[in-house]
């Protein structure tokens, strides 16, 4: 919940930290879950997911503020969808070295409520200063369980630490596939939900 | 031809729906996946969607956008594919029917758009063999859907502590339904 007495550093602290959008809510789950493969595949779907909800959210509230109205979640989502067919555009030479389907991940994006659900449910209703920093909070609290996730799944289930080879042989690579991706972000979700103050319990 | 149609039918339903492909599950399952009715109405509603945006998306990659070489106008001309799709099916099926209740949740989905996805990127072989994956993967996602109900609805409430109710507890199953078609995928 927002209230209007609250700061833009509370905005930006309450969602990376305490209501972080993919653990309390499950919000761009797909993407802790698919996405996180190795560090460098999570940092760049991370990043680009944080880009389009500061986007979104931006237009979102300059249209809310000075025009006095509401985007459509069609119209965000095409634009969305324009915005990832060109980032792929120009990273192809870079998707081509991160691990199978990242593209097919990026793409998701666009039919993803991740990247529009700040800017349809309060970007809009806010001034510009607030929402940049909202939206900012809850793109780089999923980058961070992201990469925590990432980090956690290349170290056990490939062996790999930093992008260098860190045992002989992986401690259980089965953490390396879908598996321990949904296993991870399980387990991430019930340790935030036991640890948070302000998490659902 | 047939066993090459059939190999195509079994490797969609086993190998090429977004849950055993890449651990793909929609935001909306999660809550749609807690009695098997809701399942059942959720499930036939995204796979019949499945079956028509797959199939429309892989004449569109291959048929329309490949020769044309404007495969860089292919994400947005396939979202509004997929709500074309959406819309006729809301006509077809009304809003109060099983199928049409469900449907608010295919506006935007993941699976779905997924679906179509992995159908233009893994399936190049003729018309006949992409529909009979597109076939594929709608029922292994039905399928899915059904069986994570299931098991949702006799073990979640009494076998889960509070801390792992809801999101844990449906990807702890959805990993656990992962593992068995995984173990299937590699006989393909």
């Amino acid at each position: 919940m927002r209230l209007p007495s609250e700061t833009k550093q509370q905005l930006f602290i309450k969602n990376l930290f305490s209501e972080n959008g993919l653990l309390f809510s499950g919000t761009g789950i797909f993407l802790a879950v698919a996405g996180t493969r190795t560090t460098e595949q999570a940092f760049f779907l991370g990043s680009i997911c944080l880009a389009l909800i500061l986007v979104n959210s931006i237009a979102s509230s300059v249209a809310g503020d000075i025009f006095r109205y509401r985007i459509p979640l069609w119209a965000m989502a095409l634009a969305s969808a324009v915005m990832l067919a060109i980032i792929g555009s120009a990273f192809a030479a870079r998707l081509s070295h991160l691990p199978e389907h990242t593209v097919i991940i990026m793409y998701l994006l666009a039919a993803g409520p991740v990247v529009f659900s700040r800017a349809q449910a309060f970007s809009h209703t806010t001034s510009l200063g607030r929402a940049v920093f909202d939206a900012a909070g809850q793109g780089a609290g999923i980058l961070l369980v992201m990469m925590a996730v990432a980090f956690v799944r290349e170290l056990i289930g490939k062996g790999y630490l930093a992008g260098g080879p860190l045992f002989s042989r992986p401690p259980w690579p089965m953490l390396g596939l879908a598996f321990g991706g949904m296993l991870l972000t399980a387990l991430a979700m019930a340790i935030y939900r036991i640890s948070a103050p302000g998490g659902r319990k | 031809m047939t066993v090459h149609l059939a190999i195509a039918f079994l490797s969609g339903l086993f190998l090429y729906q977004p849950l055993i492909n890449f651990g793909l599950i929609p935001s909306s399952a999660e809550g749609m996946s807690r009695q098997p009715y809701q399942a059942l109405g959720y499930s036939l509603a995204g796979g019949i969607l499945i079956i028509v945006f797959g199939f429309s998306s892989w004449i569109l990659h291959y048929l329309v956008l490949g020769p044309l070489k404007a495969l860089s106008l292919e994400l947005p001309l396939l979202m509004l594919l997929m709500w074309g799709w959406h819309y006729l099916m809301k006509r077809t099926f009304g809003i109060s029917s099983l199928v049409g209740r469900h449907l608010p949740f295919y506006f935007l989905n993941i699976a779905v758009l997924g679906s179509g996805l992995l159908l233009i990127h893994y399936t190049p072989n003729g018309i006949l063999a992409a529909l009979s994956r597109a076939i594929g993967i709608a029922l292994g996602f039905m399928i899915s859907n059904l069986l994570i109900s299931f098991f949702r609805e006799k073990s979640e409430r009494g076998s889960f502590s509070r801390a792992l109710q809801g999101w844990p507890a449906y990807l702890l199953v959805c990993s656990i339904f992962w593992l068995s078609y995984h173990g299937i995928s590699l006989l393909f």
